[in-house]
């Protein structure tokens, strides 16, 4: 049962469910969320909470998708809220935060929480976010920065690091 | 095929050193392989498990974001592993995501292969296919399959044979370079000893000596060999010595022979002589002993007769006596009719007397003259038996009176014999004469039994005493001449000797005795029956009855 499930979810989440969709980065980004939490460890607190809280700050082109992706959808087997905030100084209940560059600027008040900032922009990796998608042709990938998340209490698993470019 | 008992020392050796070596070799060298061959499979499989292990990992993330490019950049690090000839990974689905193969790609094994969510290790000819589950927090999310190349352990097993197979050369040529070795430290000292063995076998000259080189079990042959050949010398020295006496001997012997055959001659014509003069002392012996028997006889005769005779003179006397007085008292006139009437029946009682002692007298001499002259005659004639040895009694009643032996005769008073009487009374009279002599002390009382009985054409005589008895050391030798225990009292020990000659020689019979130490003797004497016809129907005729 488990394993037909996952095959659901795979066609699903997948580029060859819809042709539309597989070839929107956007859509892509939105299921690697998923996929990207699973190699993600949040300090205790984090991780027993009830849901997983996915925040979003200042316009997002994920944000399209994300509240039909994850309305029965799961990360880390907890219901996913879709949370819009406006001040980081609510990121503190935020497993992960969706940022663009507008609100780059603010990002050094995320520091003291464990929050994964997720970035969509070219440099951003460089300004602080944690884990920032980029296209490579038809493919989306993405930096992820081991400097920026030191000391935050959050753990990223060297499989996702396989995967990842690093900024080094 | 050759028999292995019957080939060389050398070749026993060499085939024993040989086989040996292969045989541990080839044991050893089998077990050596098993467990380097198991180990080095063992190797390999916990080698492909670890290599299956990490890249089922590594290829993870590209499997969950979908990334083929990073799934087949991640297989082609395989190229780092000579021995992956094939990966391939499929997802949860069972859709091909990402492969690797070396040189031309071919089918793969493991493609058709069944999916399990546990690791499957499997054989295909020299291919090891391991098949490994790819899990993700307990969730499958796909499959990698790989195949490695097991030739190195083909390769290994060959290069295995050829080493062992060059080995078992090498030892081969090892062991029998050894086994010549040995063989000759064993069979060169033999060869060498034969080889003196046989120059002494030629030359018969025992005293040759060859040096020994080791004080081994080869050289404590030489020592054994070496002692047998002094033996041999000197057993060799010791024949010559006595064929030389024996020459010497030989050389002699005829001397000694024509002289002692010469002696021999001289001593036989002594012997006859002797025999001669033996023969003729014998006869003169028992003509003697025959002579001593008569006097005996007349002896007795005289005895006997002395009483009847005595009797008959008293009476007569005694009548004479009467009959003068009576004469007296007639011619006075002073016999009475009583005087004559008494003188009438004393006459007649003295008469009586007389003539009762007159025909005893008649009657022993008639006896005695009986015995007498068959003694002195040997003739064969019919008689019966007991009436006769009665008679013969009455010749001996004078010695028996002297003691206190009686005479038993147990014998039919019809029964006749057809014998030489004499020689009859000869055995029964000096039989109870032995009896007398030898089987009773002065004063004894005893019984002696003439028991005779005809049976089976044969006169059986037993002639039995309960006196002392004999020795049974001595029993075999009293038929023996000139045997006697009684010499110093004038015994000439001829007595039952002439017995046994008158028995076997002159009756044709057989005597025996028994005899027991306090019990008495006994002498069985079986004659053959000479009987006239008469006689023999009669006795036939009893028997029939």
């Amino acid at each position: 049962m488990i394993y037909r499930l996952n095959i659901l979810f795979i066609l699903l989440f997948s580029y060859g469910v819809s042709s539309d969709l597989e070839h929107d980065p956007n859509f892509v980004k939105s299921v690697y969320i998923e996929k990207i939490s699973r190699f993600l460890t949040w300090p205790n607190d984090k991780e027993s909470s009830d849901e997983f809280n996915l925040c979003l700050t200042g316009d997002s082109a994920v944000e399209k998708y994300l509240p039909r992706l994850y309305r029965k959808r799961t990360i880390k087997k907890k219901p996913v809220k879709i949370i819009r905030i406006d001040n980081f100084d609510e990121a503190s209940k935020c497993h992960m935060v969706y940022v663009n560059n507008k609100s780059i600027n603010q990002l050094s008040a995320l520091k003291e929480y464990s929050v994964v900032l997720v970035g969509n922009s070219i440099g951003l990796e460089h300004k602080g976010v944690h884990i920032n998608f980029f296209d490579e042709g038809e493919r989306v990938r993405f930096w992820i920065n081991p400097k920026s998340y030191k000391g935050s209490g959050i753990r990223v698993n060297h499989l996702l690091l396989s995967i990842a470019k690093i900024v080094r | 095929m050759m028999n292995f008992s019957n080939s060389s020392v050398r070749g026993k050796i060499i085939f024993i050193v040989l086989v040996t070596t292969l045989s541990a070799l080839i044991l050893g060298s089998s077990v050596m392989f098993y467990l380097v061959w198991n180990n080095t499979k063992a190797e390999a499989i916990m080698r492909a498990r670890l290599d299956g292990a990490l890249f089922s990992e590594l290829v993870v993330p590209f499997l969950l974001f979908n990334d083929k490019v990073g799934a087949n950049e991640t297989l082609s690090k395989f190229h780092n592993l000579d021995r992956v000839k094939y990966a391939h990974l499929v997802d949860n689905a069972g859709n091909e995501f990402a492969t690797y193969h070396t040189g031309k790609k071919k089918e793969l094994y493991s493609k058709h292969m069944a999916l399990d969510q546990n690791e499957i290790i499997k054989y295909v000819e020299d291919i090891l296919i391991l098949s490994v589950p790819i899990l993700y927090q307990k969730e499958y999310i796909g499959h990698l399959n790989i195949e490695f190349s097991m030739k190195h352990l083909e390769e290994m097993r060959l290069d295995y044979i050829k080493i062992f197979s060059l080995i078992v050369l090498l030892m081969v040529a090892f062991s029998y370079i050894a086994a010549q070795k040995m063989q000759n430290v064993i069979s060169r000292p033999i060869l060498k000893l034969l080889s003196y063995m046989n120059k002494i076998s030629k030359t018969g000259d025992y005293k040759l000596r060859i040096k020994k080189e080791y004080d081994d079990e080869i050289g404590k042959l030489y020592d054994g060999f070496y002692g047998m050949l002094v033996q041999i010398q000197f057993r060799k020295e010791a024949t010559q010595k006595a064929q030389n006496e024996l020459f010497d001997l030989n050389e002699k012997l005829e001397e000694r022979v024509e002289s002692r055959t010469q002696n021999l001659y001289d001593l036989n014509i002594e012997l006859k002589d002797s025999i001669n003069t033996i023969k003729k002392t014998q006869s003169q012996l028992i003509q003697s002993e025959k002579m001593a028997a008569l006097g005996g006889l007349v002896a007795g005769v005289a005895h006997e007769i002395n009483t009847p005779i005595g009797l008959s003179v008293t009476g007569i006397t005694h009548l004479q006596d009467t009959s003068v007085a009576l004469k007296r008292l007639y011619q006075s006139n002073d016999m009475s009719q009583k005087d004559f009437e008494d003188y009438l029946d004393t006459n007649i009682q003295l008469c009586e007397s007389i003539y009762l002692n007159l025909r005893r007298g008649a009657e022993l001499v008639a006896s005695f003259k009986k015995v007498a002259t068959d003694q002195s005659i040997e003739e064969k004639r019919s008689f019966k038996i007991k009436e006769y040895l009665e008679q013969v009694l009455i010749s001996l009643r004078n010695k028996l009176k002297q003691t206190e032996i009686s005479v038993d005769i147990i014998c039919d008073d019809e029964l006749e014999i057809y014998s030489d009487a004499g020689a009859i009374a000869q055995i029964v009279t000096n039989l109870i004469m032995n009896s007398l002599i030898h089987a009773f002390h002065k004063g004894d009382k005893g019984k002696i039994t003439l028991n005779v009985v005809n049976e089976n054409n044969r006169s059986i005589i037993r002639y039995s005493d309960d006196g002392k008895g004999i020795e049974q050391d001595i029993l075999p030798k009293v038929f023996d001449p000139f045997f006697t225990t009684n010499r110093e009292s004038g015994g000439t020990g001829l007595g039952l000797n002439i017995i046994y000659n008158i028995v076997t020689s002159s009756l044709g019979g057989e005597i025996s005795v028994e005899s027991k130490v306090g019990i008495g003797t006994t002498f069985t004497i079986i004659l053959p029956i000479f009987m006239d016809e008469r006689i023999v129907c009669n006795i036939t005729e009893e028997e029939k009855v």
